[in-house]
């Protein structure tokens, strides 16, 4: 709506503003953090002005007709909204944040931010609502899931740089019980989550030096299975642990290893005439092929090299070296 | 617009709260309104919830535009104006209708709910009386829950406990309103326009005709009450004056168009009956008081208007109730003389109508020169004539005198004042045709009379050369019963239905009932500028003005907020003990001396890293710590020699040192207290 | 101070001299064992795992056992077999390693599963059922099982489910480089070991495990240990909360831990202090297998959990 524009451009400003303010104000928040006074704030709604509005008019025509009904069913009203101010303010006051947890994620997908509160006076977890301006200015916004004492939230906001993506001031709303008043909170958390770099590219996994035209796929004489764990819908039956199942244990899959599994090096400077993104995109896409297969690999980057490796934890290391290379630390 | 998805369910569910609320509103006008004003507001709300429950759709935007546009002329043709209390409070119904069709979310909710609180406000303005004051509880209750349902979807999902909720809330603020209705500031008059009343109500008219005044008869209503300051009439005396009536065409006798002024006070020996009235609403702004009107109460002049006719006019017709205090005569001596232009309007009668009563009143004359004796000539033709008095007589034609005089012989009170006024008329005495009330009755819980609609009444006054206008009641002379006993018993029970206000417990319980409503609608809703004054004097604030009331009130509403916030907190619990609360500040203060995450730290451990930034303090802290770790944790017998109280005293007496050492040295280095927290 | 009291502090005080630089790892392991749980040590080989659990089991004055768990290792070779005597023309059951006071079970997790389970069931029930009868276990009954890291080639790692019956898991970490030094001039750990005498015996151990059930824990400290379980249970990076056996667990932990610091009740720090050992099994991030971030998410959960005043 074209109308609305200036006005969102006020809001937004006047928000920003506010926003800096509190910063200054209240300091850097450690988690966990326990709302006080002094930090919470409270205004009416859109609604509560409305509502304002319709019990003026209610107690000016009480007044002008000189109709007592009238003006104290407004005075009922006026009293009622009042109180609605100091539930709302309740319903934050003394709540504890009790973790904040930020999951990394590609470039372009979806970070995972969770935060989880405690004592919570709400009659319901969605009582409250979490919000944060992503970095296009979307502002993004969750009600609160789970028990009405201990609400979590997740905000799933998309990154599009690689890198470290810093947390932006989150906001903390609650209106209920009325919908009259909006009392929030901000909160300002040193948190941030790595993004890894978007996996893109076509160039060719670079063949592995030592067996050279071993097929993949066919190691089974070689292999042995060495660890268990949860099975997962798509596991292949024949990986499942059925004996301990029997046992009457949850079904596992048997994680197997190739013991002379494919060994690749991926060398940033082997893709030559690709520009640093894409170079480093190009890897990304390697090592999490490379993972999906199980082979092992060594990842090259210049001034920093990550030796032989596989699994889920050689993968995370690549990963995070992937995503903070060539930036400024 | 495409046709918007349904809501959500969680908001589907709070939404049956407003769509109750507003057909709660709707409800309260509902017996006021035409019915297809209710059934309009019926069909939307089956149609809403079944769009709610299945899969009906909702109407596109262009046939809401269309059905919009239509309700409004509707409603503006068949009420002649959009503005009145009922056109406007048929709009709010229709367009609240019609809103119900497009609500999908929280905001529409609100907006019914708004629509809600204008339909009540409006019921208020229209009808006040003690027996409504259920219905609009239960309407404010209603759209309170509603707002709650739409703010929680913890309470949206329970209208249960969204009434529970609305109730505790508004107890809540039952001390807030009663406080600022006592002392909030009030206007001398009012700003704008009362609402017309619009609607036919029961109660004499401007105009008589055979058989008006029958209708009346019937019915309960209250007409008005009366407090007499002093002694009271006796039941003969209780004429009330109305309107008084001078053309006459044959049939028809109506008020004229003769010019009328203000009356001067009369003369007279009895001295002065004051009478306190409250006047139910008649929608013409006739006012009665005890027949003969000397003055009205100065306050009430400005209001309130006695003209030469000794007629009581309101200068505006109310929709509510009106209090006015008049002072009245027994026995008035009206010395003013009769202009000439007077004369002739009250000796005028049409031409060519009733000639056998003109010759009857010619032949009466003939033989009575006097005009008193005339007049008692007619009376005791009357009396002789074997006339009945009778609620139900039949028809007259269009010579109404002739008919009743000679073919019916039977007659109300308003068929014999027309007949003997035009008997005077054509003896050449000017006469006048008075409608009013004759009797009322004593509500002994209440202490004032109550005169009823049942009790209308019509006689006639000559003028007298020597005594001025003087009261002659021809229907006394046919039933002469009617003086002292009200129509009820006068009369056969089948006129009156077999009403139940006959039998003499109901008639009592009755008077109780209207005693509570009198005063619920002197004391509460008629509390005015004036209730108020006598208030404040009587609290001993005789001179507030309403910059000091402004001050009270906001005095008021602060005290109660803080109530609310202290019982809140009760109810949510978080008025913690207060050694805990003490612990907590030190804990606090620990965290601003630069101590890393105090809040996780047990006690022992907490003393330990706060004794590495305050030296000096490091004994008191661990002393501390150790008694509260044994009160808080330890067996019951290892805390015996600790005093809780004494301890929280202790740890107030170290807050402000450690504040004060945090204040002159920067000892905050968070790297060693952090170091400290994980080791 | 009680007679108990003395001997126990005595006891800390002689292991103190035995494994050097390791104070909370020892008193953590001997809360382990007045708490009745059972103990794991997990680190990489020639740390002195195999030293703590021998100075333990001397200074406790149990009889003690040691096995050492490899690959071909039979249920029978742990817990006893049944053999039929000619004689006596009926089977005769010969006992086990485990029927012991305090089992060393070296490298468990080089055993197969099967091994591995018959302990553990042995473990969990203090009882052996062989052949439709039970054999039950001496009391006290300990089992110190010490393993290495999981990445080690050629073992069988403990399911989760397992890890749970062990209240405890140790970790020793390499000495501090100059106490280290100290441990490269000594002669060797037999010296040591060898010079320990016994300072308790089987019922003075059974008389402290008494005692630990008589530490009060207060109503706030429940409200606290169940804060710091509830948190776990609502922590989206974490694959599963503390179940209510590991609860209980540390409770008794806590306990134990409160009757070596000299405390009448247990105290938060008490919770605090054993919460790595007995959670950090048991907590597994999402996402991860290196069971070793269990450490990292107890961290976090002791600086995201208040303590109630």
């Amino acid at each position: 709506m074209a109308a609305s524009r200036p006005f969102e451009w006020l809001r937004r400003r006047g928000e920003s503003v506010a926003q800096r303010w509190s910063r200054r104000r209240q300091g850097l928040d450690r988690i966990p953090l326990t709302l006080h006074t002094r930090r919470l704030y409270i205004l009416p709604t859109a609604s509560g002005l409305l509502f304002a509005a319709t019990v003026l008019a209610i107690l000016a025509a009480g007044l002008n007709y000189a109709n007592g009904l009238v003006l104290l069913l407004g005075f009922f009203l006026a009293g009622t909204g009042l109180s609605g101010l100091h539930q709302t303010h309740r319903r934050l006051l003394g709540l504890v944040v009790e973790s904040l947890t930020l999951d990394g994620a590609h470039a372009g997908s979806a970070l995972s931010l969770r935060l989880c509160l405690g004592e919570a006076r709400g009659q319901a977890a969605d009582d409250y609502q979490l919000s944060l301006r992503d970095e296009h200015g979307k502002l993004l916004q969750a009600h609160g899931e789970g028990p009405a004492e201990a609400p979590t939230f997740t905000l799933l906001p998309v990154a599009t740089q690689r890198g470290r993506w810093q947390l932006p001031p989150l906001r903390l709303d609650c209106e209920a019980p009325t919908g009259l008043f909006r009392c929030w909170v901000w909160l300002h958390m040193e948190a941030s989550a790595l993004v890894f770099p978007r996996p893109a590219g076509n160039t060719p996994m670079p063949a592995a030096p030592d067996d050279e035209g071993h097929a993949e796929g066919s190691t089974s004489g070689q292999e042995e299975w060495f660890a268990l764990r949860p099975f997962r819908d798509g596991d292949s039956p024949r990986h499942a642990a059925w004996k301990s199942h029997a046992r009457g244990q949850p079904l596992q899959s048997r994680e197997w290893r190739g013991l002379s599994g494919n060994r690749h090096v991926f060398d940033y400077t082997q893709l030559a005439g690709l520009d640093l993104e894409s170079r480093v995109s190009q890897l990304t896409a390697w090592v999490l092929e490379a993972t999906r297969r199980g082979d092992s690999f060594a990842l090259q980057l210049p001034g920093r090299r990550i030796e032989t490796g596989s699994g889920a934890q050689h993968q995370q290391d690549c990963l995070e070296a992937l995503a903070l290379h060539g930036l400024p630390t | 617009m495409t046709v918007a998805a349904p809501a959500p369910a969680s908001t589907e569910r709070a939404l049956r709260l407003p769509f109750a609320a507003l057909a709660f509103g709707v409800l309260l006008h509902a017996d006021r309104m035409p019915l297809w004003c209710s059934l309009t507001a019926l069909a939307a709300l089956i149609w809403r919830l079944g769009a709610g429950q299945t899969r009906w759709r909702l109407p596109p935007i262009w046939l809401r535009t269309i059905l919009t546009l239509a309700l409004v002329v509707l409603v503006g043709s068949l009420f002649r104006s959009l503005g009145g209390l009922t056109a406007g409070s048929a709009l709010l119904i229709t367009m609240g209708s019609l809103k119900l069709l497009e609500t999908r979310t929280v905001r529409d909710g609100r907006i019914l709910v708004g629509t809600a609180l204008f339909l009540l406000v409006a019921a208020c303005l229209d009808r006040q009386g003690l027996a409504r004051l259920p219905l609009y509880a239960a309407s404010t209750v209603l759209s309170v829950a509603a707002l709650l349902a739409l703010g929680s979807s913890a309470i949206g999902a329970s209208p249960r406990l969204a009434v529970l909720r609305a109730g505790r809330d508004l107890a809540f603020a039952l001390p807030f309103a009663i406080a600022c209705f006592l002392f909030f500031p009030r206007f001398a008059g009012p700003l704008w326009g009362a609402p017309e009343g619009s609607r036919a109500i029961t109660g004499l008219s401007d105009e008589m005709s055979p058989g008006s005044i029958t209708e009346l008869a019937i019915s309960d209503e209250i007409a008005f009450r009366v407090r007499f300051d002093g002694r009271a009439p006796s039941p003969r005396q209780r004429y009330w004056r109305g309107p008084v009536l001078h053309d006459f065409d044959g049939f028809t006798w109506r008020r004229g168009s003769i010019p009328r002024f203000q009356a001067a006070p009369l003369a007279g020996d009895g001295g002065t009956l004051k009478q306190d009235i409250t006047l139910e609403p008649n929608g013409r702004g006739f006012a009665f008081a005890l027949d003969t009107p000397d003055s009205v109460e100065p306050s009430a002049a400005t209001r309130i208007l006695l003209d030469t006719d000794r007629q009581l006019r309101l200068l505006r017709a109310p929709s509510q109730p009106v209090r006015y205090t008049v002072f009245s005569r027994l026995d008035p001596q009206d010395a003013t003389a009769l202009r000439a232009w007077q004369r002739k309007a009250d000796l005028d009668l049409p031409a060519r109508s009733n000639p056998r009563s003109l010759a009857l009143a010619q032949a009466l004359r003939d033989s009575n020169p006097r005009d008193a004796d005339f007049a008692q000539a007619a009376l005791g033709y009357l009396r002789r004539g074997d006339f009945r008095y009778s609620l139900t007589p039949p028809p007259l034609q269009q010579d109404s005198v002739d008919d009743l005089l000679f073919r019916t012989r039977e007659g109300f009170c308003g068929h014999f004042a027309s007949a003997f006024a035009l008997l005077m008329r054509a003896g050449g005495v000017p006469a006048r045709v008075v409608t009013g009330y004759l009797g009322g009755e004593w509500n002994g819980y209440g202490g004032y009379f109550t005169v009823r609609q049942a009790e209308a009444h019509a006689w006639t006054e000559v003028w007298l050369e020597d005594r001025g206008w003087t009261r002659i009641d021809p229907t006394t002379v046919v039933q002469p019963a009617r003086l002292e006993a009200s129509l009820r018993t006068l009369l056969p029970d089948e006129s009156f239905g077999g009403s139940l206000l006959q039998a003499p417990w109901t008639r009592s319980l009755f008077d109780y009932w209207d005693a509570g409503n009198q005063w619920w609608q002197r004391r509460v809703v008629g509390f005015n500028l004036q209730s108020q004054r006598g208030l404040l004097d009587r609290i001993g604030l005789p001179d507030a003005d309403y910059r000091l009331l402004a001050v009270l009130c906001a005095g008021v509403a602060g005290l109660w907020l803080s109530l609310v916030a202290w019982r809140l907190r009760r109810e949510t619990g978080l008025r913690r003990d207060p050694l805990s609360r003490a612990w907590n500040e030190l804990r606090e203060a620990l965290a601003r001396g630069g101590v890393a995450s105090p809040q996780q730290a047990g006690p022992l451990d907490l003393a330990r890293r706060g004794a590495q930034i305050w030296p000096d303090l490091g004994p008191q802290l661990e002393s501390i710590a150790r008694d509260y770790a044994n009160l808080r944790y330890a067996a019951e017998g290892a805390a015996d020699g600790i005093d809780a109280q004494g301890l929280r005293h202790r740890i107030r007496l170290l807050l402000p040192r450690l504040r004060r050492s945090t204040m002159h040295s920067k000892p905050a280095d968070p790297e060693r207290a952090t170091r400290s927290a994980h080791r | 101070m009680d007679r108990l009291a003395a001997s126990l502090s005595a006891s800390l005080a002689a292991l103190d001299r035995v494994i050097l630089g390791k104070p909370v790892q020892l008193r953590l392991a001997l809360a382990c064992l007045l708490a009745r749980g059972h103990l794991l040590l997990e680190d990489v080989p020639g740390v002195g795992k195999t030293t703590l659990a021998q100075a333990l089991a001397q200074v406790l004055g149990l009889a003690t056992q040691r096995v050492q768990f490899t690959s071909d290792l039979l249920p029978a070779d742990v817990l006893g077999v049944s053999i039929f005597d000619r004689h006596s023309q009926a089977f005769e059951f010969r006992p086990g390693p485990v029927f012991t006071q305090l089992l060393l079970a070296d490298e468990v997790n080089r055993a197969s599963p099967r091994t591995q389970s018959a302990l553990l069931e042995a473990m969990e029930e203090q009882q052996v059922s062989l052949d439709g009868s039970t054999h039950a276990l001496p009391a006290p009954f300990f089992v110190v099982a010490t393993q290495n890291p999981l990445e080690q080639a050629g073992t069988y790692p403990l399911p989760e489910s397992q890890l749970d019956r062990f209240l405890m898991r140790i970790s020793l970490g390499y000495p501090a480089p100059a106490l280290e030094r100290e441990v490269l001039q000594d002669s060797g750990r037999h010296a040591r070991t060898g010079g320990l005498e016994a300072v308790l015996d089987p019922a003075a151990v059974l008389a402290l495990q008494a005692r630990v059930g008589e530490i009060h824990v207060a109503p706030l400290l429940l409200d606290y240990v169940q804060a710091l379980i509830a948190h776990t249970r609502r922590d989206a990076t974490l694959q599963l909360g503390l179940s209510p056996r590991a609860g209980q667990g540390l409770v008794r932990a806590a306990r134990a831990w409160a009757l070596l610091q000299g405390h009448s009740g247990v105290l938060p720090e008490d919770v605090q202090a054993v919460l790595p050992a007995v959670a950090g099994h048991r907590l597994v991030p999402r996402g991860h297998r290196d069971r070793d971030a269990g450490r990292d998410v107890v961290a976090a959960l002791l600086a995201a959990v208040p303590v109630p005043a």
